[in-house]
């Protein structure tokens, strides 16, 4: 193991593959602090440079760069009340109303170190728990495969949305859209309408770009602008006093990182997700709940923390079982099958080294965010004066070329537009995108391990839960089913 | 366009994946399954268009969902505008060429942004030529001469 480890650690400490982690870091600092460019879109963007570089540099450049968005999404929350990414909105009220007490440095300290100190307990417990799983799924086979697939729709749909039925229709259309193409039990084409360009199916990278970064652009030209207005001058003293705030905090800090790294590991939650649920459980449970959305620095550390936990802790099913955690972890994926690792278990086997570098890529990446998000603090200013109206074209434009990039068709560039189209669409009826997004990378999985499951046992659906893993899967997943009609049972009966 | 009217666009969606499902031929005998082509999506079509249909129909407050943004009529120019240009490149990036076509949309656009003329033109033609460096010289896409094609030699 220590080979594996020391080999890792050696494809991550080269020269060339720091640089693009610098690089990238810097990249994913300056798209987070913007307001309307997310942490996911950073990623998306980063695929069509990545394309053309070894598995290791790409992987830890997306992970830097998720990594350093999460954080800088709480620079405009601090200096504005606009929350860069989703991911802080969280806590923007609390974060702004320091602002207004001139504690915009306590703030920004407390967002930048709390990020760190939630992405390397996710990266540990990453780290611990990724292996022992893997050699469990070693012994999964497609029955347990089809139950774990099964279960990260099921959590996706029904449990992270706020709207049950829009979270069920985003999901089915995005298992829709995975059926576009060759059927490969079958062999027959579906949906493709004799489009040599459809028989393949659609690639993943193109949509991502289409819904997360065109849909963005869109949804820029249509709303009407609004004017930044800086709160504060130049911001001294980040880190004047954290230690005393942080071991104050450390209950708030604790329960953000196991909440941030086990919601993040439950496929579809991702780091939006985390930063709400572990503020509204810290506020619960806080000793004063009254400050809460005026300036609570436990809320602030619970979420902030939390938001870049879920980032590391949603790459644990991803490397164990080829599964995501969320569209970050997605696209990073896709961009892992692309440089021809197959993430699953098997990895562990195939190529341990590249496992090691990743996990080294996690523990670099929030350790660099600590200097390099200092720096972006001390260009807050200047970052947040570029203007949208010119980046957001710019970004269009990269977004066709990168579209084109991946498969060097045209189609692809139409493939990106159509979802920039869908991605606009669904947003503005408040779909949640995230459920759409796995039904696309889980589908294939879920259907072929559904197939091949019956051809094993002769059509037989015992078969589905003989196996006690399997047995199990399959009770949680239809637990999760029956939890409205439990919730309401016990509500009645209450009543 | 209400919510109402997208739930039942996505009722009439699911029908259609369902109808073009069952015409999917039936299940290879080597199989030995009664499931061919045809049978994950005709779930997904009824799940579609069940769901659809209970966003048509069903109260608001009922299924507890939320309306989502409001736009105006107008709202939809801009993003229109926006499309309209993508479209544009990708039916006629090949014949014209990235170099040429580029630097007329990204203008376009940063104009729509309401940046200055001279600013617009500016980075207009910038922006294209980096990317063009960029993605063409250091990454080797082979992005679309066109018009310029003659002169692949000095480009």
């Amino acid at each position: 193991m220590m080979d594996n480890v020391i080999a890792g650690l050696g494809l991550l400490f080269q020269f060339d593959v720091l640089v693009v982690i610098v690089l990238s870091g810097i990249f994913g600092l300056f798209m987070g602090a913007l307001p309307g460019l997310t942490a996911t879109m950073a990623v998306a963007l980063l695929v069509p440079v990545t394309f053309y570089m070894d598995p290791v540099p790409a992987i830890a450049a997306m992970v830097t760069a998720s990594a350093m968005a999460m954080f800088s999404g709480d620079i405009p929350s601090v200096l504005l009340r606009m929350p860069g990414t989703p991911a802080s909105a969280a806590y923007t009220d609390d974060a702004f109303s320091l602002t207004k007490q001139g504690k915009a440095h306590v703030a920004m300290g407390i967002c930048l170190l709390t990020s760190a100190i939630g992405g390397l307990f996710g990266a540990l417990i990453l780290a611990t728990l990724a292996p022992p799983l893997a050699s469990v799924a070693l012994k999964f086979s497609s029955y347990e495969y089809f139950w774990l697939c099964l279960l990260g729709l099921t959590t996706t749909a029904f449990m992270i949305s706020s709207s049950r039925i829009k979270g069920i229709l985003s999901l089915a259309l995005g298992l829709f859209v995975a059926t576009i193409g060759i059927d490969p039990v079958s062999g027959v084409p579906r949906f493709t309408f004799g489009s040599p360009n459809l028989i393949g199916g659609l690639s993943l990278v193109p949509i991502m770009i289409g819904l997360f970064a065109i849909a963005e652009i869109f949804r820029y030209y249509a709303r009407r602008e609004q004017p930044m207005r800086l709160e504060q001058n130049a911001i001294k003293g980040v880190f004047e006093g954290q230690g005393k705030i942080l071991w104050k905090e450390r209950r708030s800090i604790a329960q953000g990182n196991v909440l941030g790294t086990t919601l993040g590991i439950l496929p579809g939650a991702g780091a939006d997700i985390a930063a709400w649920i572990s503020y509204s459980v810290a506020k619960r449970f806080a000793r004063e709940p009254e400050k809460f959305g005026k300036g609570s620095t436990e809320g602030l550390a619970a979420a902030g923390a939390a938001n870049n936990a879920a980032v590391s802790g949603g790459f644990i099913p991803s490397l164990v079982f080829g599964i995501p955690g969320d569209a970050i972890a997605a696209i990073i994926i896709g961009v892992l099958f692309m440089k021809g690792v197959n993430p699953g278990p098997t990895i562990f086997l195939n190529n341990p080294q590249i496992v090691y570098a990743i996990f080294g890529a996690f523990f670099l990446a929030n350790l660099l965010l600590i200097p390099l998000g200092w720096l972006a603090i001390k260009l807050s200013r200047l970052m947040l004066t570029v203007r949208l109206n010119i980046l957001m074209p710019i970004i269009f434009i990269f977004c066709l070329v990168g579209a084109f990039a991946m498969e060097n068709t045209i189609s692809a560039v139409g493939v990106a537009l159509a979802f920039g189209v869908i991605g606009f669409v669904l947003e503005a009826y408040k779909f949640p995108l995230a459920p759409f997004v796995l039904g696309v990378v889980l589908g294939p999985l879920l259907e072929q391990n559904f197939l091949s499951s019956m051809m094993k046992s002769s059509g037989n659906w015992m078969a589905f839960i003989d196996r006690p893993i399997a047995a199990g899967l399959a009770l949680l997943t239809v637990l999760i089913w029956l939890s409205p009609a439990i919730a309401a049972g016990i509500r009645r009966a209450r009543a | 366009m209400t919510q109402r009217f997208l739930g039942a666009g996505l009722a009439l969606f699911g029908l259609a994946i369902v109808y073009l499902s069952l015409q999917l031929p039936a299940p290879i005998a080597a199989t030995r399954i009664q499931y061919g082509a045809g049978f994950f999506p005709i779930i997904l079509g009824s799940v579609i268009a069940i769901a659809g249909a209970l966003l048509a129909v069903a109260k608001t407050a009922l299924v507890h969902e939320e309306e989502g943004d409001r736009y105006a009529l107008r709202d939809f120019g801009k993003p229109l505008v926006v499309l309209i240009a993508a479209l544009i490149y990708v039916f006629f990036s090949q014949q014209i060429g990235f170099l040429l076509l580029a630097p007329v949309i990204l203008t376009g656009l940063l104009l729509l942004g309401r940046v200055g003329w001279l600013q617009a033109l500016a980075i207009g033609i910038i922006g294209s030529v980096v990317i063009y460096i960029v993605f063409a010289k250091f990454l080797l896409v082979p992005l679309p001469l066109g018009l310029l094609t003659p002169w692949s030699g000095w480009i």
